[in-house]
């Protein structure tokens, strides 16, 4: 034994590469990027990518193998799988860019204000987040989409609250230690407004570790709007959700694993795209942001 | 010596990604408990949210909050004991 005593809590700095696309991740990063950018052209030309209808049905045809005419198989009522998972898709890149959009506006804002206010007003505020983060996330967005309703709105919602905590103590520990700073102190003596300050000054020095954080947590809000459709939460049949897909497709698996197949593939593949993305924005902005919030 | 003093030291980081990833193992005990029709809490609060009994839902949110505080403050406990050094005030 020997060496240096190391305290626990030591924080781990990574030094940044100086050039960040040629960092030994730069591969998974470019796949990840591949994987998003074909996805996000799924989901907008849908009608055109989509081979077949989505809701059409064919009862003579139910159940049948992947085949030339169908690349995925037909699902338990005749219906094209491909064409589901590629609107599927539109469904799922709106719930996690949507809900992440939410919460990182409304969690900087708090953020913000408690940050910059402190006293009372930062106690109350990051009190109520405290109260929101001490639900495991998916039984929160499960309880919320009780009260919400089924359908994507509710889940949507759902979602930007169990995320909007995150952002919310992020931004508020960036703007403590940016406070501090003294060119803030500089704008203060010259006599800039707070709003001024904190929109100005504390903001745009503060949003490099919330990027990160939202481009990590849109995978995680992915698979949750997934979970929740799978039981049924999610967007209502006939229209198609990866999750919603999945369930249906579970008391077939016996005799038509494709119908779990296609979502599934879909649902792993973006996912883990949205992963290098995140991971290599990360390496990009902020490498000591490492583990931040939590994960669905 | 790699159990008195690698491990303990290693052990920080550990405990405290246990007691987070609780939360997330109830979350996933949900899905599990509806796939496999396990009568557990997750398969419970399911079932109330579609019957609409909105006093279980709230009630069985409740109980799994708490339990989740719980397990972080074990784990905050559990700090003591491990490293010595550290010290709540």
């Amino acid at each position: 034994m020997g060496g240096p005593e190391m305290a626990p809590h030591a924080p781990h700095v990574r030094r940044a590469p100086a050039k960040p696309w040629r960092s030994s991740s730069s591969l998974s990063a470019r796949l990840g990027v591949v994987i998003l950018v074909a996805a996000l052209a799924v989901a907008v030309g849908a009608p055109a990518v989509a081979p077949h209808d989505p809701l059409k049905q064919n009862l003579g045809n139910a159940l049948a193998r992947p085949a030339a005419a169908h690349w995925l198989g037909t699902d338990n009522v005749g219906r094209d799988v491909l064409s589901r998972v590629v609107w599927g898709t539109r469904v799922s890149l709106v719930a996690g860019f949507v809900s992440v959009a939410m919460a990182l506006v409304a969690g900087s804002m708090l953020g913000l204000v408690a940050g910059y206010c402190g006293g009372r007003i930062d106690g109350l505020l990051m009190r109520a987040m405290d109260a929101v983060l001490s639900f495991p996330p998916l039984v929160l967005a499960l309880a919320l989409g009780a009260v919400l309703g089924a359908g994507l709105t509710g889940v949507l919602i759902a979602l930007a609250v169990v995320y909007t905590p995150t952002f919310a103590r992020l931004m508020r520990g960036q703007v403590l230690s940016i406070t501090a700073r003294d060119y803030v102190d500089a704008a203060r003596a010259l006599g800039a407004p707070a709003w001024r300050i904190a929109w100005r000054h504390v903001l745009p020095n503060a949003t490099a570790p919330i990027v990160v954080q939202a481009s990590l947590s849109v995978a995680f809000a992915i698979l949750a709007e997934a979970s929740l459709s799978f039981l049924g939460l999610g967007i209502q049949p006939p229209a198609a959700s990866w999750g919603s897909m999945i369930n249906a497709g579970r008391g077939y698996l016996q005799q038509a694993p494709w119908i779990v197949f296609g979502p599934g593939a879909a649902l792993f593949v973006t996912v883990v795209g949205l992963n290098f993305v995140g991971d290599a924005v990360r390496d990009a902005l902020d490498p000591r942001v490492r583990e931040q919030g939590r994960q669905v | 010596m790699v159990r008195g003093h690698v491990l303990k030291n290693a052990l920080i980081p550990v405990v405290t990604v246990l007691g987070l990833q609780l939360g997330t193992l109830i979350g996933g005990a949900v899905i599990t408990e509806y796939v496999f029709a396990l009568p557990g809490v997750g398969r419970l609060v399911v079932d109330a949210v579609f019957a609409r009994d909105y006093p279980l839902v709230q009630g069985v949110v409740l109980l799994i909050a708490v339990g989740f505080i719980v397990s972080n403050l074990c784990v905050d406990i559990l700090y003591g004991f491990i490293d010595p050094r550290i010290r709540y005030h």
